[in-house]
């Protein structure tokens, strides 16, 4: 039967489909236990396929624990993660845009491999639930066949950058991030300099200062666009923030500069991250993030040595070649409305007044489209495609408020894309407002989750949603967001009612409750972080919403924001204001309490796991020398198959990805040709004598150079023999491996 | 991989003109079925997803197979999806799903009291979501609705129904079967568990 690599052969850019190999041989070895779980539960999450609740083969059903009987009852795909769990897929999207066959793809693998749901995440990505991972490299490969990566969704490395969904048609910036963004984007990728983190990276990117979209200031790296005049002429640049980082407490972005070239950008990221890579905490996950790094050593002495950095790298094309072509991605209209008579359907107004956005063009409109706590369906999302395509020239974006957004749209066509929106169910009003609650997966997925935010989210929304009328234009502006636990996914933090899933005990039982933050600040690359005023518990979350936007409504004065309100009454009057709704009825009285939102099992933390965001410290040199292996065990596959002269081929850039990764370690500039890798190889490593070990010294390096430089064997006889060799080279090189790490920490080598 | 062996497939019975089930009642009896251990596949959670408009609302999500409260097409009905494990000819899978769809749908209407009337007895949706096997074209429609209307014979004690393609040309493959002059449901249930 044909196979979807077969189907898709030449669709598929090359590098992508290279790298999906690679992952799928992974995949092989894990079940044949020739890769390490550690190796590969990291590897897994830098292509995005991450873990999921009870994966660790529990759950409790609300009376005990059970055991999930997978069928590979014994196969792990990380520590403590069933092989045959099913897991989320998350695919990367940068900057949120997307094209309409993009996301008709997403909505045939969702309906495929998952749930028929799409979710949009609040970094812009979408997520797919329940995929089970040998179902992972195929459904890679129809996302690479129209242009997408999962790579480094997950783990260690530079998660998807993000950007604000207005770049070209927003009146207040200084102009179109756009290219930039993507530069950032495909330069960092897979890069040498990003391997070797201790924890996650985030980017993101803003046109202005004042609105919210880039969400500057809790990034690991923000970037403002800002204009200068230089010798006359207006010259682009950005203001750069580092270490900033929402979490269980929060931290503002500094500044680094407030003046970087377009021409510096690249190289600037490229020093920063390899400042992170090379100073960050690896042992303690706790305190990995950039963000505690730039405390400890204070951001004078992070400019040093991201300026040191700077240096230090080696020339790029890529640092400026972009700018040859910034107007790539600019977008155009369609030329005339498509539907311009068409009249106003039921519900118009409100849903013009709340989820349409004039663009700076006069004549034409960004749409946003609600999706209820982020999720939509495969049929919804075909929907949206026919749309984008009927309406705009391709302008869809995924917003970090968990909706889609279309640009571009002919005022005039609105009437006719609004009657569109309500028979694909997706015309809700009050987007980016009070009924449209942010949510993190929290219990419903999450293996960190400790309450759960999306049935409070979807409670909350409800509840919300058609008491407009009853509610001032200021309040139904609100931001309310929830997260599930502290590492605030749902940026709760920078919320005007922000909610944060905690749990207690009362009277031996455990009882789900959400800490309260107020006050917190979307605007301004969300300016500030809010207060946390005490712990309710989750069922009386719907009676503090409307405790607290009932007094602003109420007590608010002319102008006033919320946290300007929260600011003047004080957190001890709101605290006493919430006094009443802390307290939790026994459980005789009300057993409600002791179950949370939209789940009847008796609330429990028990099925808590080991997260995953943290992903799993694996060492560039691990990862150089486990693609060794790999490149072994297919140089193996080959000779065995006959093919002699590849498998040769094959063993020798398996010692070649080995060399480097140990070259890379005394010389960070390193470059990716096999002549330059051996040469610093030999200099670096084998001269000095530190290529070695006890029973066979230098020998084993000698296997490297000599293939290097002899060509092609002349047989099969000698291909097997080469084979052999390089297997002791590889060998010898994680004994070299552990001699290098022993030297940096002062031990004596085994 | 293996599961390019597989049929994925969905099967759906439509509730009858007017009728409705609670998402929340059918969830709570989801959670109910997964304490009990009952269900004939690794359960692993209840997905709710009543938010989302013309869609699946809670699902019961196993290792293989997930039983589904379905709005999706804006009529509620019962759907079983068969994501993995599935047999390798469409016969066989499409009587797997028939028993489990018609199993769990008797097994719901009990756990909440309500008659198996409830559940159309003579109308079934299908879409095969394996589009590599299945392309939504003509080609498809010609080589596997005949293997679709062999699987569909013994549901109904040999009356004739009509089976036509359905969906739109961006949609997985899918068909409609209608048979006017169905047996009762619970004549359908007795002969899926005999597939
Ligand atoms: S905030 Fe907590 S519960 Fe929510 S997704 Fe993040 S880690 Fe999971």
């Amino acid at each position: 039967m044909t196979t979807w690599k077969q189907a898709l052969a030449g669709s598929i850019p090359e590098a992508l489909g290279a790298e999906i190999e690679v992952f799928e041989t992974q995949i092989g070895l894990r079940k044949l236990g020739r890769i390490d779980e550690k190796l590969f539960a990291e590897t897994r999450l830098r292509r995005g396929v991450y873990g999921q609740r009870y994966d660790n083969g529990q759950r409790h059903d609300g009376v005990e624990s059970q055991s999930l009987a997978f069928p590979l009852a014994d196969l792990t795909k990380g520590p403590q993660t069933k092989w045959d769990a099913p897991g989320m897929q998350r695919i990367k999207v940068p900057m949120g845009k997307l094209s309409s066959r993009q996301l008709e793809v997403m909505a045939e693998l969702a309906e495929e491999y998952s749930d028929g749901i799409l979710h949009v995440t609040t970094r812009q990505d979408v997520q797919l639930h329940h995929v089970h991972i040998e179902d992972t490299p195929d459904l890679m490969r129809r996302l690479a066949a129209v242009g997408i990566t999962t790579r480094e969704a997950c783990g260690n490395s530079v998660r998807n950058v993000t950007a604000c969904i207005c770049a070209g048609t927003c009146r207040t910036e200084a102009f179109d991030v756009m290219p930039y963004a993507k530069a950032v984007t495909w330069f960092l990728l897979g890069h040498d300099d990003v391997q070797d983190m201790g924890r996650k990276f985030k980017i993101s990117f803003s046109g202005c200062k004042t609105e919210p979209c880039g969400l500057a200031s809790f990034h690991d790296i923000g970037l403002i666009a800002r204009t200068r005049e230089i010798d006359g002429a207006t010259r682009r640049g950005f203001e750069l923030v580092v270490g900033g980082g929402l979490g269980a407490v929060p931290y503002a972005a500094q500044l680094l500069s407030d003046w970087v070239t377009e021409e510096e950008l690249l190289p600037t990221c490229q020093a920063i991250c390899r400042v992170f890579a090379r100073l960050g905490e690896k042992e303690n996950r706790m305190r990995a993030r950039f963000k505690f790094l730039v405390v400890k050593l204070g951001i004078a002495e992070i400019r040093r040595l991201v300026a040191e950095e700077r240096e230090k790298l080696r020339p790029d094309p890529r640092w400026v070649s972009y700018l040859s072509h910034l107007g790539e991605l600019d977008e155009a209209p369609l030329p005339e409305p498509v539907a311009p008579a068409t009249p106003e359907a039921e519900g118009f107004a409100r849903w013009r007044a709340t989820n349409v956005k004039p663009q700076r063009q006069p004549g034409f409109a960004l749409v946003f489209v609600r999706l209820p706590l982020g999720d939509f369906t495969s049929d919804q999302a075909r929907g949206v495609a026919s749309l984008v395509r009927r309406f705009t020239t391709e302008t869809l974006r995924t917003t970090v408020e968990q909706n889609l957004a279309l640009r571009w749209v002919h005022d005039a066509d609105l009437p006719a894309l609004h009657a569109e929106l309500v028979a694909l169910g997706l015309a809700a009003p009050g987007a980016n407002g009070l009924e449209d609650v942010v949510s993190c997966p929290g219990t419903d997925t999450c293996k960190l989750g400790i309450s759960s935010s999306r049935g409070l989210a979807a409670v909350l929304a409800e509840r919300l949603g058609g008491a407009e009328s009853q509610r001032s234009a200021d309040t139904s502006a609100l931001r309310v967001k929830v997260s599930g636990c502290f590492n605030s996914c749902g940026q709760h933090h920078v919320a005007d009612l922000g909610f944060l899933g905690v749990s207690r005990n009362v009277d031996g039982r455990r009882v789900p409750h959400f800490q309260v933050v107020v006050g917190g600040e979307w605007a301004n690359n969300a300016g500030s972080f809010g207060l946390a005023i005490g712990a309710v518990p989750s069922k009386n979350v719907p009676a503090v919403v409307d405790e607290l936007t009932g007094r602003y409504e109420r007590e608010r004065q002319p102008g006033e924001s919320f946290r300007a309100f929260v600011q003047r009454i004080g957190k001890k009057e709101i605290r006493a204001s919430l006094e009443r709704f802390m307290a939790v009825p026994s459980y005789q009285q009300d057993p409600s309490y002791y179950r949370d939102w939209g789940d009847p099992r008796e609330y429990t933390i028990g099925d808590i796991g080991v997260g995953e965001c943290a992903g799993e410290v694996v060492s560039f040199v691990a990862f150089g020398l486990a693609a060794a292996e790999r490149g072994l065990f297919e140089a193996q596959l080959l000779l065995d198959d006959g093919e002699w002269e590849r498998a040769a081929a094959r063993s020798l850039a398996a010692m070649v990805d080995a060399a480097r990764a140990l070259t890379r370690e005394l010389h960070p500039n390193l470059g990716t040709g096999a002549d330059e890798i051996v040469r610093e190889f030999r200099d670096r490593l084998v001269e000095p004598g530190i290529f070695r070990d006890a029973s066979a010294g230098g020998k084993h390096a000698t296997y490297l150079l000599r293939h290097h430089a002899a060509g092609p064997p002349g047989d099969a006889a000698l291909a097997r023999q080469r084979l052999e060799e390089a297997q002791l080279f590889v060998d010898a090189a994680h004994l070299c491996h552990e001699a290098l790490v022993a030297r940096a920490s002062g031990k004596v080598a085994p | 991989m293996s599961q390019a062996l597989g049929w994925k497939l969905r099967v759906k019975v439509p509730l009858t003109a007017g009728g409705e089930l609670d998402a929340h009642e059918v969830g709570d009896t989801f959670h109910r079925w997964i304490q009990q251990r009952s269900v004939d596949d690794v359960a692993i959670y209840v997905s709710d997803y009543r938010h989302v408009a013309n869609g699946p609302e809670v699902l019961l999500v196993g290792h293989a197979t997930d039983l589904v409260l379905d709005r999706a097409g804006g009529r509620l009905g019962l759907a079983l999806q068969r994501k993995r494990d599935g047999a390798a000819e469409l016969v066989p899978a499409v009587h797997d799903a028939l028993r489990r769809l018609y199993g769990g749908a008797a097994r719901l209407a009990e756990s909440l009291g309500k008659p198996l009337t409830l559940f159309a007895s003579g109308e079934l949706e299908l879409r095969l979501t394996d589009r590599l096997r299945a392309p939504n074209d003509p080609a498809t429609a010609e080589r596997l609705l005949p293997e679709l209307r062999r699987a569909l014979e013994p549901l109904w004690a040999g009356r004739s129904f009509s089976l036509e393609r359905a969906g739109g040309d961006a949609e997985p493959f899918g068909a409609r079967a209608t048979c006017a002059a169905a047996p009762a449901i619970a004549e359908v249930v007795a002969a899926a568990a005999r597939l």
